[in-house]
Formats: structure tokens, sequence, C-alpha cells
């Protein structure tokens, strides 16, 4: 976030606050009437396809296509 | 000139458990892996992938897989080092390594055990690397070149999952680096930052290691500027993401 994206540290600690919520529920946490924290299924794994669309909505909210290449096309001199 | 931030995530090839970068930029003297190929949000699903907690993920035309390897690189500052020194050979580098905290106590009991294992085997790792990096490289931090700051007390109960815990990271992080020890570190790390800027031609590396980044986060605002300071367009600067998507790592350098 505060490299390829060019976000500012504020930024990226609201994206995170924001993003962290919504990835870190464990699987099917809807049947789970303790708190999430204390449970999780047996494979124990968090959701990948929330990551991947929580990403992509970050990218979508900073201008970014939600397809964006890793490759930095500003990044064209040498050093 | 104006050189955009560099950055990188590393991830680990599933199929022989050896390190993988994935870059923003080109490295002349590298396998310049998924260069042109990955995307953003898969570069940070590769990193992400960790046992226990995100399934692995298939990037590219040649469907390289990337997962877990037995949680190796959860500290990446010695993939840092190299990459930085194969960037600008010769040059002096001022590398502030970002940690996340002890790792988490007995407190915790019943199904999430194994995260919690988990998680403890990684802090483990990254504070192995810290330890391996201080032996090995006991030069730069005697020239005050290298500095780490992780929390170490506070953090032991709070989990990676623990989203809502942000209070007491906070609270931690702050207790942390007002300690007669971390403080010295800290003016000590300030005083270098300041003088690798006004000497124009040195870079600064932020290295974070993977897990709760709200700590590190924390930290960073509590650097010179409040972090910003770090953002100025002034400077080259590489920017490193390590396993887990929101772990960030700044380098820069001053250009003349």
């Amino acid at each position: 976030m505060l490299g390829r994206l060019r976000m500012s540290i504020e930024d990226c600690e609201a994206a995170y606050l924001k993003l962290s919520e919504r990835i870190f529920q464990p699987r099917h946490s809807k049947f789970n009437f303790q708190r999430t924290t204390t449970f999780l299924q047996a494979d124990g794994k968090f959701d990948a396809t929330v990551l991947e669309k929580a990403i992509q909505e970050t990218l979508a909210e900073n201008g970014y296509d939600q397809d964006l290449l890793l490759k930095d096309l500003d990044n064209t001199c040498r050093w | 000139m104006l050189i955009p931030p560099l950055s990188f995530v590393v991830a680990t090839r599933a199929s022989n458990s050896q390190p993988a970068i994935l870059r923003s930029f080109e490295n002349t003297e590298s396998d310049n892996l998924l260069f042109g190929e990955c995307k953003v949000w898969e570069a940070c699903r590769a990193t992400s992938a960790a046992p226990t907690f995100f399934d692995s993920i298939t990037i590219g035309r040649r469907k390289q897989k990337f997962a877990d390897g037995g949680m190796v690189y959860n500290n990446p500052v010695e993939q840092v080092h190299q990459e930085a020194e194969t960037l600008w050979p010769g040059q002096e580098k001022l590398l502030i390594s970002i940690g996340t905290g002890d790792a988490p106590g007995a407190s915790f009991n019943g199904n999430i055990q194994t995260l919690i294992n988990a998680m403890k085997a990684i802090v483990r790792d990254t504070q192995i690397k810290a330890d391996d990096f201080h032996r090995t490289h006991h030069s730069l931090v005697e020239a005050k070149l290298y500095f780490r700051f992780s929390v170490a007390q506070g953090l032991e109960n709070v989990g990676l999952e623990e989203y809502d815990a942000v209070d007491k990271i906070a609270d931690a992080t702050d207790t942390y680096i007002a300690k007669p020890e971390p403080r010295q570190k800290f003016e000590d790390c300030v005083q270098s930052l300041l003088e690798e800027k006004s000497k124009g031609t040195r870079f600064a590396t932020l290295v974070a290691d993977s897990r709760r980044q709200s700590s590190v986060f924390q930290a960073q605002k509590s650097l010179p500027g409040g972090g910003s300071n770090m953002m100025e367009p002034s400077s080259k600067r590489l920017m490193i993401m390590s396993p887990s998507f929101a772990d960030v790592n700044e380098s820069r350098v001053e250009h003349p």
C-alpha cells in the first residue's frame, strides 16, 4: 500500500483497520455464537477470496484498476 | 530526478520451498519472477499464504504455486539487505526493521490452538532472523546503520485475528517506545535518518515482519515527521512488502 499504491501512512492504517476486520473472520463464522476469535473451523483457515476482494476494493478506492500489475510503470529510470 | 518507491513481497515456492521475490521493479541480476505478469492482489495473496491462515495461490501462465515454506521467510531483513546491495552496490544503507512483538503466551486454549501455535512459530522465526542479522552485520549496528524495533511486552495476548485489539496494540507500542533503551535507540535512529538525509546519497530501508500490522503503523507514526517524512517526493526509496499483505518496508535514496 505504501510502496506500489503510494498511499500515506494514515491511509494505509485506515485501510488496514478496515481490511483486517473483514479478512480475519474464520470461515463459516455465521454458525458461531461465541466470539469469533475463540472459534475456528477444523481447517483453521481464513477465507482467501475475502482477502482478494478486499485488496481489489482498496485498489479501486485509491483510483487503480483492480487487476493492477505489481510491475510499476513509473519505474523506468536506472539507479 | 524523482524515482518511485521500489517494492517487493516475499513468498515461498510451493514446489521446492525456496523463497520467491515478487518485485515492482526490474532487478537485472535476479530471475525477475513473474515481472510484468503478477498482479498486486496476487502478490498480496502469495505473501499471505502462510500455513494455517490462507490457501496457496497459483500465479501466471506457467501456473506457479506459492504457499507456505515452513515459515522461513517471515522476517525478510536478509532479503532486503541483499536486494538493496544488488541495486546500489557499495553504497551505505540505513536499515530499519520493525518487528511485531513477542510471541503469544499461554492464555489461549480450545480450537484456536492451531492458529496460536502457527503464530508462535512465525514470531520465533522473526526473532531468530533478527538475532542472526544482528550477529552477522554487527558493523552496521555499530555504525548506527541498522535498527530494529519490536514491542517487548504486552502483545503476548493479542492474536493475528484480533482486529478489535487495536487499543491494546497501541498501548503496548507506546509503552515500549517510552522505555529508556528503545527510546535511546529511537533517538539514534532519528539522528541517523537526519544525517542520511543531509548527506543526500544514502538510503534507508524499513523492514516489517509479518503479523500484527497495526503495531507496525503505530511504530512508523513514531518515526520522524510522523512517518510522512519518509514519503517526501525528493527521495529515492525501496519499499518491501513482507509476508502478510499490509506489511511495509521502505528504503530510500536521496537523489543527488
